[in-house]
């Protein structure tokens, strides 16, 4: 078993460090436990928002300068948001790992939050949604579909948000947010890399240790008191070239004893050009040009998805029935012994994968201690999934994959 | 009492860090095998590198190199499509690469206790690819597709129509694609282009990874020894393209929400003596976050989203671009900045902050390019194909530190001048012809096209 160290500090802030000195780097990952599922109606946008502001300067730390810093030693630095988390990762040469420490700790304790800043960031993020939504091919279908697979607002709506309340946001409300969700008990940090774990914990105290731990925090309830209201939607897309269609079935959320069966029903249905998918609907039929989906596992509600973008001309429909056949024959037979062992050869060889990159690791190494309170997660997960038998996945497909429990959104070139 | 420092730490010492040896064997049929030992993950990849490309594309079969690269992973002579992508997905495998401009790559990465099946593998649809009918038909079917969804998009209109802008009908301005191209494509034609890109005698083959370097080496000099020389092979003989006039072209698109704001200016080809100086300085005006474009266009004035410059230098010929996305309203604002902080790289030479900070960038994220065995792979091949000498990655810290202010600012006024720039703007029709006397205050000739025009160039 690899060797992490695992630290809580008083404050709350958990820290788990593995050394690796096979590379002269380090990854930092500073996760908080805040994405689009805290936010509501008049808050949509704010935890992505949030990870905009946080690039605006702290009290030791001017704008633009964090990412100036970090880039000034050839790191590289960015954030990402989603539903359940938002992460701040950087890397850097490994002797410099202190400064991206400061840096995060700097902003942890004192982001400034000014009209100013918060101007700034209004426009660039939403430059980013005219990108991203408004002049992108089923930029508005990906919104569309997370809020007609939920039933909730919490997962219901995209992490971007709308126009609206990004165009209305004000500052009282987003500091608010940093004040409720930006501290350390909630938050993980995670440091990967050519370091001395020792060296490495004294400055991770010395930096972070005193910042406050704040009041109480919200409690989130997401239980969705009717989940997935079956229906079938079309819309149409100026920006789009070519039809698509989504299809999303519940599923099971992280901790659950079936999450690595799913792990395993993403493979065996969407990865490679021999799974069942890859081989049905394009190579076969031709009745997909592209094909992506699989599991999307959250903490509460969480889904099974399909996106498949279609030739001119052919209905959505069709594509939805060759995916129901698929799903349906999950239902009807066990896997054979021999594709199941294919599939775990996938998933063997695409943990190692994930390692390459430093950063990737500081990520998976906070998200395990997250999502499963467990720094060891992905030590465990290769054993775990190569548990799953035939069994467990015809009993997983008969219980989950109803026809008529299923979000259908078809998508139509203007 | 805090132990908070309110200054940033200054660190410590870089451990030092060198370009991992390559272990290589030039074989009597003029084939390179090499190796290069990387002991951090158990994986490796295996690749074909071929220095021939799209270049030799006929124009009325624009996509043929596209095609070919897909066709090929239909499986070789021997085996069967279906068995192909069943092996590489039992082995848990990835496979990787294409037909490029000016070189072509089959690579097969994974577990690195699986390496001769990669082997294998790649030499399989490298050398004697199947090229079945069905499969044929099948790809052109779904890259006539992509292509009809691609040109829909104003992003990809405008890299297009600035490739156009800065090459005209040299090689390097061609589309990918084109619509009519696609459809007379056939069998015949795969099998010509592969048999002008594909000769071992003037290729490499390269293995990446957790593998005793000298040891394979061995082995593939065995293996390859005895290949014969294709001889059909077209070699790159392309001439430098004309420079681009100083112009920009207007693509109106009625659907069109946003405004893309292309900028091209002429280059170097990568064997050029002052392409280590113009990395520098693409450094300083839009090569990261950090750069002169990003704090301009986002920092400052929340204009656009992403706001960078890039180096791209091929064999016969290099190019710097950049391209932005704003709303329609903000157009003129953003292309006067965009413009203003070209033309600032002369009028504002950089500042030894500026030069200081771009050079510990590029040197301080060499590792990082070279921390896995597809960024070693392609370090390493990248090399040879360009020509470049052996300790060329070795020796690229050095070099860029050698870059100095001087450099920098003859640098800059070489290359970096707004009259020699051309530029690509797409957007809704009246916010472009709104555009028009702005453009014309700076000396560009404005002209209009349309992706019919591009699409014509096949016929």
């Amino acid at each position: 078993m690899v060797d992490i160290q695992q630290s809580t500090l008083t404050n709350g802030l958990r820290v788990a460090i593995q050394a690796d000195p096979s590379v002269p780097l380090v990854g930092v990952s500073l996760t908080y436990d805040v994405g689009s599922r805290v936010e509501s109606p008049a808050t949509s946008g704010f935890a992505h928002l949030f990870e905009h502001l946080m690039f605006q300067g702290s009290a030791h730390v001017e704008t633009g300068e964090l990412v100036r810093q970090i880039q000034g030693w050839g790191g590289t630095v960015n954030g990402s948001t989603n539903t359940e988390r938002t992460t701040y990762y950087h890397s850097l040469p490994a002797h410099q790992f202190e400064l991206g420490l400061w840096l995060e700790a700097d902003r942890m304790r004192s982001l400034a939050i000014t009209p100013a800043t918060l101007e700034n960031q209004r426009a660039t993020v939403l430059a980013e949604y005219r990108e991203r939504v408004e002049q992108s091919p089923y930029g508005r279908a990906h919104g569309r579909i997370s809020e007609i697979s939920y039933s909730e607002f919490a997962y219901g709506h995209p992490v971007i948000g709308s126009r609206e309340t990004l165009e209305t946001a004000d500052i009282t409300a987003v500091e608010r947010f940093y004040k409720t969700w930006y501290r350390p008990d909630n938050a993980v940090l995670s440091i990967v890399g050519d370091v001395d774990p020792e060296a490495v914990l004294d400055t991770v105290y010395g930096f972070f240790a005193d910042i406050s731990r704040g009041g109480d925090r919200p409690v989130l309830q997401f239980a969705e008191s009717q989940r997935m209201l079956p229906v079938c939607e079309r819309m149409s897309d100026a920006q789009a070239g070519l039809p698509a269609v989504f299809a999303n079935h519940p599923s099971v959320p992280y901790g659950d004893p079936d999450f690595y069966v799913y792990e395993v029903l993403e493979t065996l249905l969407f990865r490679g050009a021999s799974s069942r998918l890859q081989r049905r609907l394009v190579a076969e039929t031709r009745s997909a040009i592209s094909l992506k989906g699989g599991y999307e596992a959250h903490r509460g509600p969480s889904l099974f998805s399909l996106f498949a973008v279609l030739p001119e001309g052919r209905e959505p429909a069709t594509v939805v029935e060759a995916y129901s056949a698929e799903l349906e024959r999950l239902t009807q037979e066990c896997v054979s012994s021999d594709e199941l062992e294919k599939v775990h050869n996938q998933l063997r060889a695409n943990r190692v994968f994930g390692r390459v990159e430093i950063i990737n690791r500081a990520n998976t190494l906070a998200r395990a201690v997250m999502y499963h309170n467990d720094a060891h997660f992905e030590d465990r997960y290769l054993e775990r999934v190569l548990r799953v038998t035939p069994e467990d996945i015809l009993r997983v497909a008969r219980r989950d994959f109803d026809p008529n429990a299923r979000v259908v959104l078809e998508v139509m070139p203007r | 009492m805090s132990r908070f420092p309110t200054t940033a730490p200054l660190g410590t010492v870089p451990a030092p860090w060198r370009f991992p040896r390559m272990a290589s064997q030039d074989l009597a049929n003029g084939l390179r095998v090499a190796a290069i030992h990387v002991p951090t993950l158990p994986l490796v990849q295996a690749r074909w590198v071929f220095g021939s490309g799209r270049v030799h594309e006929g124009m009325d079969k624009l996509g043929a190199g596209l095609m070919l690269q897909r066709v090929m992973r239909h499986g070789s002579v021997d085996v069967p499509a279906a068995q192909f992508v069943d092996s590489l997905d039992r082995l848990g495998a990835r496979m990787g690469g294409g037909v490029s401009i000016d070189s072509s790559v089959v690579s097969v990465s994974g577990l690195s206790t699986h390496l001769w099946r990669f082997v294998d593998l790649a030499t399989e649809v490298a050398l004697r690819p199947g090229l079945p009918d069905i499969a044929v038909a099948a790809e052109r079917f779904k890259a006539q597709a992509v292509h009809r969804h691609e040109w829909s998009k104003v992003d990809t209109m405008a890299e297009l129509w600035l490739a156009r802008a800065l090459y005209g009908d040299h090689p390097y301005g061609r589309p990918r694609t084109t619509a009519s191209g696609l459809s007379r494509i056939g069998r015949d034609d795969l099998a010509e282009m592969h048999a002008s890109i594909v000769d071992p005698s003037r290729g490499m083959f390269l293995v990446v990874g957790k593998v005793d370097a000298d040891a394979v080496v061995q082995r593939l000099a065995q293996r390859f020894d005895s290949i014969a020389a294709g001889g059909r092979v077209a070699v790159n003989s392309v001439s430098e393209p004309k420079s681009p006039a100083h112009s920009v072209k207007l693509i109106p698109e009625p659907t069109a929400e946003s405004c893309v704001i292309g900028l091209g200016l002429p280059a170097v080809s990568r064997d050029h003596p002052e392409h280590t100086a113009l990395r520098v300085v693409n450094q300083i005006f839009g090569g990261s976050a950090s750069s002169r474009l990003f704090r301009e266009l986002r920092d400052k004035r929340g204009l656009s989203y992403g706001a960078y410059s890039t180096l791209d230098c091929g064999r016969s010929a290099g190019d710097i671009t950049a391209s932005i996305s704003v709303s329609p309203e903000s157009a003129i604002e953003a292309f006067d900045v965009l413009y203003d902080t070209l033309g600032s790289l002369c009028s504002v030479p950089a500042t030894d902050d500026e030069l200081s900070h771009a050079k510990r960038f590029l040197v301080g994220s060499f590792p990082q390019r070279a921390s896995g065995v597809a960024g070693l792979a392609s370090l390493a091949t990248a090399a040879w194909l360009h020509g470049l000498s052996d300790d060329v990655w070795s020796t690229t810290a050095a070099r860029i530190e050698a870059v100095d202010g001087a450099t920098v600012r003859a640098t800059a006024a070489s290359w970096f001048k707004p009259d020699s720039s051309t530029w690509v703007m797409v957007g809704p029709p009246h916010t472009l012809s709104a555009m028009e006397s702005t453009l014309e205050t700076k000396g560009l000739t404005v002209s209009y096209g349309a992706m019919s025009e591009l699409e014509a160039i096949s016929d």
